[in-house]
């Protein structure tokens, strides 16, 4: 799908009407994991992130159309030499709507890929009353996702601050899970 | 202070996750279904057949079925007689693309005290599980029974957990080798784990090419589903809009 970016280039160099980069926080999959044995959900487990973005306008009025290329750093574990680390990288292809001055709601579509890399090796763990060894992959593999975007954004000046959230899964009532983020924009 | 507020608000807590075997195994299918062997008696252990199904599917919905970045997904079967249901064998008279579920005593799947097993048995070199049960203590002195209904449910979606390749994890997870009574979703390890071993399939809109993504065993992929048939309409859509815009705004 290399065409795909092959039209978004083709877009931006239509008419831009601005861009930026942002930082913030991503929040995976909102309730879907407990953090720890005392059975609290993630809610607020903020990973950090960065990304760029474009608006191009599309209609006459407050419509724009607002590509975003991002990267959610890689966190990790290391454990007796054994790295296993995930991260994301996403691409969004939002509608930005102006609803009054600076104030935008933006939707759309977009794809995560999740990166999930492991070391190889092997560790011994308890098994029952005995102990069995298990074995880290020494693979990385991505994991492909579609998302549904639906989010807020505040402009002051050349600075922005946003909340988004993306719908992974949105067509599957079982798998279906929202993340988030809260960012702070700066228009180049 | 903002140092501290800062580290407070980004946790890096992602353990260690582990594969049951050295060489990668696991379904080749995308769905797996879960069935019940009714050959041994499940008295003892204070349940039935259909209700181990139940609890079984419960389990998989509640834990597994619920991981976005995974492709694979539990279905609920049936209660069923095969011809030989014996974990110690390893003959457990599952077939491919099932998770046979059953009772045995704890002497025969080798581990006294443990409250249930689970394993899977593969063809290799292509890692491809041929095989795969979930057994829980059927013997006198079983205590699954004694379990509260959240406790069971962990053991039983922990097991299944071994049935699909993964081995155990070092803490704060669902298949940490221990089962504690507050746990009742995954943890971001498990999903990691179910994630890396059943990635979502990198054909759906792969913008930035899908170096390092595993091959999928089992050959071919799904395709294109109706969600990225609307991204692409959507784009296209977009680019149609653009080149109006700019046409309709060219000066003569």
């Amino acid at each position: 799908m290399k065409n795909l970016i092959l039209i978004i280039l083709l877009l931006l160099s239509q008419n831009l009407y601005s861009a930026g980069i942002s930082v913030g926080g991503f929040s995976p999959f909102v309730g879907v994991y407990q953090k720890d044995e005392q059975g609290g959900s993630n809610t607020l487990d903020l990973k950090p992130y960065i990304s760029a973005y474009g608006k191009i306008p599309l209609l006459k009025g407050n419509l724009f159309f607002r590509p975003e290329l991002g990267h959610v750093f890689s966190y990790k574990l290391l454990s007796d030499n054994k790295n296993q680390s995930q991260s994301f990288t996403f691409v969004l292809f939002n509608l930005s709507y102006g609803i009054f001055k600076g104030f935008y709601i933006n939707s759309g579509v977009g794809t995560f890929w999740q990166k999930i890399k492991s070391v190889n090796g092997a560790k011994s763990f308890s098994n029952g009353n005995s102990t069995a060894t298990y074995y880290y992959p020494g693979l990385t593999v991505t994991s492909t996702s579609s998302t549904f975007n639906l989010g807020l954004e505040q402009e002051f000046k050349n600075l922005s601050l946003s909340f988004m959230t993306y719908w992974f899964a949105p067509l599957n009532s079982e798998k279906r899970s929202v993340s988030y983020t809260l960012n702070l924009g700066y228009s180049l | 202070m903002k140092l501290f507020i800062f580290l407070t608000l980004i946790s890096f807590n992602l353990h260690a996750w582990t594969l049951s075997s050295g060489a990668i195994s696991r379904f080749p299918s995308d769905t797996v279904s879960l069935n019940v062997a009714t050959n041994d008696s499940c008295s003892n252990a204070g349940i039935t057949h259909a209700e181990l199904l139940n609890e079984a599917f419960e389990a998989a919905e509640q834990y597994w079925n619920q991981v976005p970045t995974s492709r694979l997904r539990f279905i609920k079967g049936t209660t069923k007689a095969v011809d030989a249901y014996s974990i110690a064998s390893q003959t457990s008279g599952a077939t491919q693309g099932e998770i046979l579920l059953g009772c045995k005593d704890e002497a025969d799947f080798g581990s006294i005290g443990a409250i249930a097993v689970g394993g899977n048995s593969v063809t290799f070199p292509d890692g491809s599980i041929t095989k795969a049960w979930v057994s829980i203590d059927g013997s006198a002195s079983s205590t699954y029974d004694s379990l509260t209904k959240t406790e069971r449910l962990a053991v039983l979606a922990h097991e299944i957990g071994h049935a699909i390749g993964l081995g155990h994890s070092e803490k704060d997870s669902l298949m940490y080798f221990s089962i504690v009574s507050t746990r009742e979703k995954l943890s971001d390890d498990d999903m990691a784990a179910v994630s890396w071993l059943y990635p979502n399939r990198s054909d759906s809109f792969d913008v930035l090419g899908s170096c390092g993504t595993i091959a999928t065993m089992g050959g071919g992929g799904n395709g294109p589903g109706p969600f990225q048939f609307i991204l692409t309409a959507f784009l296209g859509m977009l680019m149609v809009l653009s080149f109006t815009r700019k046409t309709k705004s060219s000066p003569l």
